[in-house]
């Protein structure tokens, strides 16, 4: 885990709150600005926790008959999901929706090619979820987009432990053709039960664990594999997402040369390993790029130094003052502490739920700025959420997509639509009208929503937004006067 | 032919079809979902003396102790010692009012009352207890006590109770139903009731079984039961709601005082606790219970207020039951009494028709005695002796000690006690079967310690057909996680072993997150919230779980609800419309 406990005041063109994915590529994108730019996040988040799929927009017509709907380009079912809902972030950002095939590129670029997108122009992936069905998807990690289904035909092997209940391959493979058949894909799945977790006490082995063994000894899985393989070989491989705990690609490479098949991981379920390896390949990628990653949780301070007299953040000139953070122990445990920061601007990638970005406390609440949350057109006053979601868990929960809403330049809005600051930005989860699970929006919308903060945060803080502007419409956030207090809160 | 058919598979039509089959009836037991699905199994889970009934119902207490003392014998693995304490609270702990002190003086008395019963249950007598002494047993207390009194009770898991009475019934000789629905009442000469008829909810095929007694134990839906045979049976129905919080918070069982001045209790359960509960007459749906916002804040702010380290906790889950208690007028849902009752329908012109409603869980094996007296008298059959107080349940007998068991099988200690905790000697088989089937080794319920050969052995051995009945069997998905690290693992063994097509595993994965979901709705905050939208990233989101092509409906099972066993029962099979005989389809015959 790379960071550092914070050791000074903080003085940034952009602060950045969170390190996820959306915190990451906001950064990066106010970074290749030219601004400089501080991260602070208290913990990994959901990005840690992710699949290793990057959801962008679900395609509008699937569903259970047409698993691969009306196989749209990604941006034609980002713009789709705009127009029916527009509560959803991307309605909000409809006229920027042009920027999303940049915005991806950003992020294969930022990320090495370890996230890889077809591209904005055309159709979603479809991956073999961890229960056997069709996923659509713009994108995810290198090593999960070898596997999508439409770059196959013929065979597929689904590759499970024979004692290990990971992936159960005969259940996987079965539901795999079920889903082949359902989707018209010209496929058939066979299962393969290799003997690579075979000692005492393997069984109860979690996913990285079994990633730490393969990393140790990648050729005894190769072994173990060619043991398995049917005679009439499979023309690609489905392995459990454990190929390894950083970096798959030896693994893989490992396999193919020696099985001569090519080979692919699934989307993990849980305990995900490709989720902590985004997280951490993020992180070696901020570190690359000159922006410094901080343990600690930022607050609103009352004025400087305790001064309770001052108003929360506000904007003094060029910078937002009025914030501060505490420094928090990360593992190698440097002391906390706290400082005043000052930046130009600031980033709000504090996430959902798991993130923090939104708790509910009595109320659901923006616990840094205190920002009204929204579900749909309303601000909660302390609902009960029982009646804020539908019975059936399948139906959409409008108490769990509750958020900040933001207006197109990515500022969260107050309950008057007025500003709390131009300075201040959101992007990712924290957002409301987006629930990644049921509306299929998941790290894609964070990278998208991320990208476009980073650039508006450098461009408020002063930095050239060369090459940037689109039809005509000013990105800064001049459209409001500066607010020195929150109104109306 | 028959001698009873039950209907209910509660603690009562499994506690009724135990005791007919020991005594040699040929018993039937239909259920139309599964054991302890319903009433049995939303209770806070106790085999109390009924402590509370002192006031209104000093009988119901006494058979109740006496009763725990023989469960306490029949299935000692399965109970649990839980210390209570009752806490004396003053408004200003320093000079406690004189009504304070009165009432104080009265909680003595009355608990001491209660210790003339203790002895029964081998309870421990009360004691009073200094603030202080309080405070050093149960830290978590709040600061505002004049004293405190302890008593003595036991728990259990209701679910294992009711499904250890159908498996003894079943090794009795008694077939066992779940999943089949009785959807009419047969009628003969006089109006003599024959026989039933039930839908097996998985495949819609009608049965038709001969009996000479029909015994409704239907508990909430025993009124509907009874208009089947053209009977009316009334209750006046209390709905109970529970709160699960995702830990332990006291060592003690912890009596609370609501706004209303009820009494509800913060209950140390297994690796959580419960809140419970309330008593709200109930005219609704039984099939339809959902928890409002005023029944979790009520508990809620009873329990923070006793017990302040509560509000540190996050709520799991609320859930609802529905106590069938007997129909009375103009009296207050807790001074309802809580005896039983067994009506012969014969004066209501359906004789061979019996119902038993009302009663407690804890009482539920006299009940079951009185109603087999009950139906041999109907039958006017010389009386046989019961036996279900000496007898031991399944896995009663010799329970193996934990160390031991974990030392042999290479578990961990407290899997291996949870393992003999929920299944007796029964443990010893289920580390046999993951010694031959080393891939059964694994612990796919990190919450509550469940590992995968204790799933297929419910499969294998306890009727456990659904991935919720595993639930129900083993606590699967009942921890902290509320099934987000175990449901697809646990979904997938099922589907091997039960060689469910593909759709079921999805179905059968869906319901169980759906019936978490219906529990978690109704308290969603704080870190709930995270949970929420963790565990729906995966089931919903990686795993497209609701791409699924397939119709969700909790109740219907992934498999034919007919066995073997039961098959020969079957007198007459007569299609839905009731037209032609036919024979039935062999159970699992699609996955054969």
């Amino acid at each position: 885990m790379i960071g550092v406990g914070v050791s000074k005041p903080i003085a940034v063109d952009v602060l950045v709150i969170g390190g996820g994915a959306a915190g990451a590529f906001a950064a990066l994108a106010a970074r290749e600005r030219g601004a400089t730019v501080a991260v602070v996040r208290r913990a990994w988040a959901a990005t840690a926790l992710s699949s290793g799929a990057a959801d962008v927009a679900p395609d509008p017509l699937s569903n259970a008959r047409t698993p691969l709907g009306g196989r749209m380009s990604v941006i034609e079912s980002a713009r789709h999901l705009a127009s029916r809902r527009p509560d959803h972030p991307y309605a909000a950002l409809q006229g920027r929706l042009a920027l999303l095939p940049a915005a991806l590129d950003f992020a294969s670029r930022q990320t090495g090619g370890r996230l890889s997108f077809a591209g904005a122009e055309r159709e979603n992936h479809a991956f073999l979820s961890p229960m056997g069905l069709p996923k659509l998807s713009a994108g995810g990690l290198d090593s999960i987009v070898a596997g999508d289904l439409l770059g196959v035909s013929g065979t597929i092997g689904a590759v499970g432990f024979d004692l290990h209940p990971i992936v159960d391959a005969r259940l996987l493979a079965a539901a795999a053709n079920e889903a082949a058949r359902r989707a018209g894909l010209p496929l058939r799945a066979v299962p393969i039960e290799c003997d690579f977790l075979r000692r005492s006490g393997d069984s109860l082995l979690r996913p990285h664990e079994i990633a730490a063994r393969i990393d140790d000894d990648p050729e005894r899985l190769v072994e173990s594999l060619r043991r398995a393989l049917p005679i009439d070989r499979p023309q690609r491989l489905l392995l459990p997402p454990v190929l390894s705990r950083r970096d798959p690609r030896p693994v893989l490479e490992a396999l193919e040369a020696g099985l001569g098949i090519p080979c692919a991981e699934l989307l993990a379920a849980g305990e995900s390993v490709p989720g902590v390896r985004l997280q951490q390949a993020l992180e070696a990628r901020l570190d690359e790029a000159g922006i410094e990653l901080i343990h600690g949780e930022v607050y609103a301070a009352s004025g400087a130094e305790g001064d309770a007299t001052e108003p929360r953040p506000h904007t003094v000139g060029d910078s937002m003052i009025g914030i501060r953070m505490r420094g928090a122990a990360p593992p190698n445990g440097v002391v906390a502490s706290d400082w005043p920061i000052e930046a130009g601007a600031v980033v709000l990638a504090t996430g959902k739920f798991i993130g923090g970005g939104i708790r509910r406390e009595g109320r659901l609440r923006e616990p840094i700025f205190d920002l009204p949350v929204w579900i749909g057109d309303q601000v909660d006053e302390g609902s009960w959420l029982g009646d804020r979601t539908a019975y059936e868990l399948r139906d959409p929960q409008p108490a769990l997509r509750a958020g900040l809403r933001i207006d197109e330049e990515l500022h969260p809005l107050l309950r008057d639509h007025r500003l709390l600051s131009p300075r201040l930005f959101a992007c990712g989860d924290v957002l409301a009208g987006n629930d990644p699970a049921e509306d299929g929006a998941g790290i894609g919308l964070a990278i998208f929503t991320g990208y476009l903060a980073g650039l508006e945060a450098a461009a408020a803080a002063g930095l050239s937004l060369a090459g940037f502007v689109t039809a005509g419409e000013s990105p800064s956030g001049e459209r409001t006067p500066d607010s020195d207090e929150a109104e109306g809160r | 032919m028959y001698d009873l058919i039950v209907i209910g598979g509660g603690v009562n039509g499994t506690g009724i079809a135990r005791d007919a089959a020991m005594r040699g009836y040929r018993t039937l037991l239909v259920e139309k979902r599964d054991f302890a699905a319903g009433s049995s199994g939303a209770n806070s889970g106790m085999i109390h003396g009924g402590v509370r009934y002192l006031r209104h119902d000093r009988h119901v207490t006494e058979l109740a102790c006496i009763d725990s003392g023989y469960i306490q014998k029949i299935a000692p693995h399965l109970l649990f010692r839980i210390p209570f304490l009752f806490p004396i609270r003053a408004k200003d702990p320093s000079r406690p009012t004189t009504t304070e002190r009165l009432f104080r003086y009265a909680v003595e008395v009355y608990l001491g009352t209660y210790d003339r019963y203790q002895p029964a249950k081998s309870g421990k007598p009360s004691v009073a207890l200094s603030p202080e002494e309080a405070y050093a047993l149960e830290p978590s207390l709040a600061r505002d006590l004049v004293g405190a009194v302890s008593f003595d009770e036991w728990g259990i898991d209701p679910f294992r109770l009711c499904t250890a009475n159908a498996l003894s019934a079943k090794a009795h000789g008694a077939d066992l139903l779940t999943y089949a629905t009785v959807v009419s009442i047969v009628r003969g000469d006089g109006g003599r009731v024959q026989g039933i008829v039930v839908r097996d909810e998985a495949t819609g095929e009608e049965l038709r079984y001969d009996g000479r007694v029909v015994f409704n134990a239907g508990g909430p839906w025993a009124p509907r039961v009874a208009a089947l045979a053209g009977v009316e049976v009334k209750l006046r129905p209390g709905k109970g709601v529970h709160l699960t919080i995702d830990r332990r918070v006291s060592n003690y069982g912890v009596i609370c005082q609501a706004a209303d001045g009820r009494d509800v209790f913060v209950l140390p359960h297994e690796q959580t606790a419960i809140i419970g509960t309330t008593d709200d007459d109930f005219y609704g749906d039984p099939d339809d219970l959902r928890v409002k916002e005023d029944e979790v804040k009520y508990l809620w702010e009873a329990a923070v207020r006793s017990l302040p380290a509560v509000a540190g906790a996050r709520v799991l889950r609320a859930w609802a039951g529905i106590r069938p208690t007997v129909w009375e007028y103009a009296k207050t849902e807790d001074a309802l009494s809580r005896e039983h009752a067994i009506y012969d329908h014969t004066k209501d012109g359906a004789p061979g028709f019996v119902t038993m409603v009302g009663g407690k869980l804890a009482s539920y094996r006299i009940m079951a005695e009185e109603a087999v007296d009950e139906v041999e008298r109907i039958l006017d059959l010389p009386h046989r002796s019961c036996m279900t107080h000496l007898t031991p349940l399944p896995g009663g007998e010799g329970v193996p000690d934990p160390a031991e068991l974990a030392e042999g099988y290479g578990l961990s200690e407290p899997t291996a006690e949870r393992l003999i905790y929920r299944h007796g000697r029964k443990a010893v088989d289920i580390c046999e079967l993951a010694r031959r089937e080393p891939r059964l080794q694994a612990q796919v319920c990190r919450c509550e310690q469940v590992i995968a050969a204790e799933l297929v052995f419910s499969i294998r051995h306890e009727e456990g057909r659904r991935l919720l009945d595993l639930r129900r069997r083993t606590r699967l998905a009942m921890g902290p996680c509320q099934g987000t690290d175990c449901a697809a693992q646990a979904a997938a063994l099922l589907a091997r072993e039960a060689r469910l097509s593909v759709g079921d595993y999805h179905k059968e994965l869906y319901d169980l997150m759906q019936v978490r979901w219906k529990g978690n709705r109704a308290v969603l905050d704080g870190d709930g919230l995270a949970q929420q939208e963790l565990s729906r990233g995966i089931y919903l989101g990686a795993g497209a779980l609701a791409s699924a092509p397939f119709e969700p409906h909790e109740s219907a099972p992934a498999y034919g609800a007919f066995r073997d066993e039961a098959q020969r029962g079957a007198v007459k099979a007569t299609s839905p419309d009731g037209a032609e005989s036919r024979d039935a389809p062999r159970a699992g015959e699609a996955h054969e």
